[in-house]
């Protein structure tokens, strides 16, 4: 079986193709440049370079989001095109969970993504070798709340793109960047979508919505 | 004989998700468009972020209608084409997006397209353009004068200096209580009105071809104001019909002096203010009298669409216009060089 993965939910671009689980190229990068301008290029060079037809392909999988909303539409967008294109199936993958996987390492992970003024988008795995469990599911949440959730396990590990302005509050964390092309070993996070109906998982309504909501709550 | 050009093409540069198949630059085998509209109304205007999530929801089911509203396989198509820019980026990139990765599925080729060349070009879809030309694009983002010697030759002779002319619809539309999108509000309350205030009109220095509405609207403004101060009742159709007399009496007046001026035999009125009555009834008249070729399209081509963008598309596609992978969209592009 013949996969497409597709992550460009943060800074780091994450594309893949996997055969069987097993990863046949993939590029990964965290230089600061539009994804809408690059992911389709990339996704083009995964198949020069390995020879592959597009219609070798048995399914595609996305990373969701949370993250930039931006940058969660250019993956989905893509990833919906090209599945509705090819006829072939597709599949979403929560992007903090791709983070997880990417880590590489059992025990509790948190990874997470800065959503500014003191929030992120977090989550909670206990990640085991090949399985996981959710422990706390992916929100948007203040990193005071994620914090309080990890003290009441005896160790944990928060995972954090480095470069993200977060860190600078976070007195420990692992620098872990996704890689898309790891996230099959964990059958049971992929979730097969409808291609249509596939949005991405923003964990947050627009602030124009928010207003609104405020002002008309009577 | 020269085989056909079926272009497959795609258009989300605001609030409307739009694809459609159209032949050899005119012919339209279908025209799908999504608009948000309703979404926006409690906004009170189109809020970027929102629109860019409603196109994702949207973009491939619209793909697919038009392709099979068209009786089209992938196989029937020369290329893709989506508008570049100008627009909002967000919404923008969605349709970028999409039209890469079907170009990329289908090794089609991909056309990016200038919306505005796509308002002026949505005149093509009903009649041939006969050239040299002068159009005016009137919108709530657009109010420009272009003079064109040939096809996707476009040189801007004139441009608001602050308010598109829309906007300033929209605005007094809002002053005077009337909900979003205002424009076509008051054309239609204006036909019930008369000319009462008799607002001024901005012609700017002598021989310029520019526009600015930020006076007209001002003046709306203030003299609503002041009557409310003092109690004054104001008949809300007085006012609508005095805006638009001024904003037509400019709009017509500059056109017209550029029709005379750059000597051309057609004339072509786009975008959404296109389907204001008023506008259209004045140019009608002016242009019978003048003995000049008026083509306004259909109020469904004055909106966006994505047949605009196909039929721009075709003479792009003649000159292997074309983009690779790396296209991204663009919030400002200038249409004198954008071919």
């Amino acid at each position: 079986m013949i996969s497409l993965l597709i992550d460009t939910s943060n800074r780091p671009l994450s594309v893949a193709l996997n055969r069987d689980g097993f990863t046949l190229a993939e590029i990964n990068t965290t230089v600061k440049k539009t994804h809408s301008a690059t992911v389709m290029d990339y996704i083009d060079k995964l198949f020069r370079m390995t020879e592959l037809k597009k219609n070798d392909i048995d399914r595609i999988i996305v990373a969701k989001g949370p993250g930039s909303y931006t940058g969660v539409r250019i993956g989905v967008t893509v990833a919906k095109t090209l599945a509705f294109a090819l006829g072939t199936k597709l599949y979403s993958v929560s992007s903090l969970f791709v983070v997880a996987a990417s880590y590489s390492k059992e025990g509790i992970v948190a990874p997470l993504f800065d959503a500014r003024r003191g929030n992120v988008f977090g989550a909670v795995y206990n990640m085991k070798p090949d399985s996981f469990t959710e422990e706390v599911a992916p929100a948007h949440m203040s990193l005071k709340d994620l914090q309080t959730k990890l003290s009441s396990y005896e160790s944990s590990v928060i995972l954090l793109d480095g470069q993200e302005n977060i860190s600078a509050n976070l007195e420990d964390f692992v620098h872990t960047v996704p890689r898309i092309s790891l996230i099959e070993q964990f059958e049971t996070a992929l979730e097969e979508e409808d291609i249509h109906s596939l949005v991405p998982e923003y964990l947050r309504i627009s602030e124009a919505e928010r207003n609104w909501m405020e002002q008309n709550k009577s | 004989m020269t085989q056909d050009t079926v272009i497959l093409s795609i258009e989300t540069s605001c609030d409307e998700t739009a694809a459609s198949v159209v032949r050899n630059g005119s012919e339209i085998l279908s025209n799908v468009v999504v608009s948000q509209i309703e979404s926006h109304k409690r906004f009170g205007g189109v809020v970027p972020e929102v629109a860019s999530r409603h196109h994702v929801e949207t973009i491939t089911l619209v793909i697919e209608q038009a392709l099979e509203e068209a009786g089209m396989t992938p196989e029937g198509l020369s290329a893709v084409a989506v508008t570049e820019g100008p627009g909002l980026i967000g919404a923008l990139l969605v349709g970028i997006n999409a039209a890469k990765a079907f170009s990329f599925a289908h090794d089609l080729p991909l056309i990016p397209v200038h919306h505005i060349a796509g308002h002026i070009y949505a005149n093509q879809l009903e009649e041939e353009l006969e050239f040299p030309l002068v159009a005016l694009i009137v919108s709530g983002g657009h109010t420009e004068l272009i003079y064109m010697e040939d096809h996707l030759s476009f040189e801007v002779i004139g441009e608001t200096r602050d308010d598109a002319v829309g906007e300033a619809y929209d605005k007094v539309a809002r002053v005077i209580g009337l909900p979003y999108p205002g424009g076509p509000h008051v054309d239609r309350l204006s036909r019930e009105g008369a000319d009462t205030f008799d607002f001024p009109r901005s012609y700017l220095e002598q021989g310029s071809y520019d526009f600015s509405f930020s006076g007209l609207k001002s003046a709306v403004i203030n003299t609503l104001h002041n009557h409310r101060q003092k109690g004054l009742e104001v008949k809300k159709e007085d006012v609508a019909k005095s805006f638009q007399e001024s904003a037509v009496d400019v709009l017509t007046k500059k056109t017209m002096d550029a029709v005379e001026e750059y000597e051309v035999k057609h004339l072509l009125v786009a975008g959404g203010v296109a389907a204001n009555s008023g506008l259209r009834q004045r140019f009608e008249s002016l242009c019978r009298e003048n003995d000049v070729k008026l083509s306004i399209p259909k109020l469904k081509f004055c909106t966006d669409n994505a047949a605009m963008i196909g039929a721009v598309a075709h003479h792009l596609y003649q000159k292997d216009h074309f983009a690779s992978l790396d296209l991204n969209g663009r919030n400002f592009i200038d249409i004198e060089l954008f071919v």
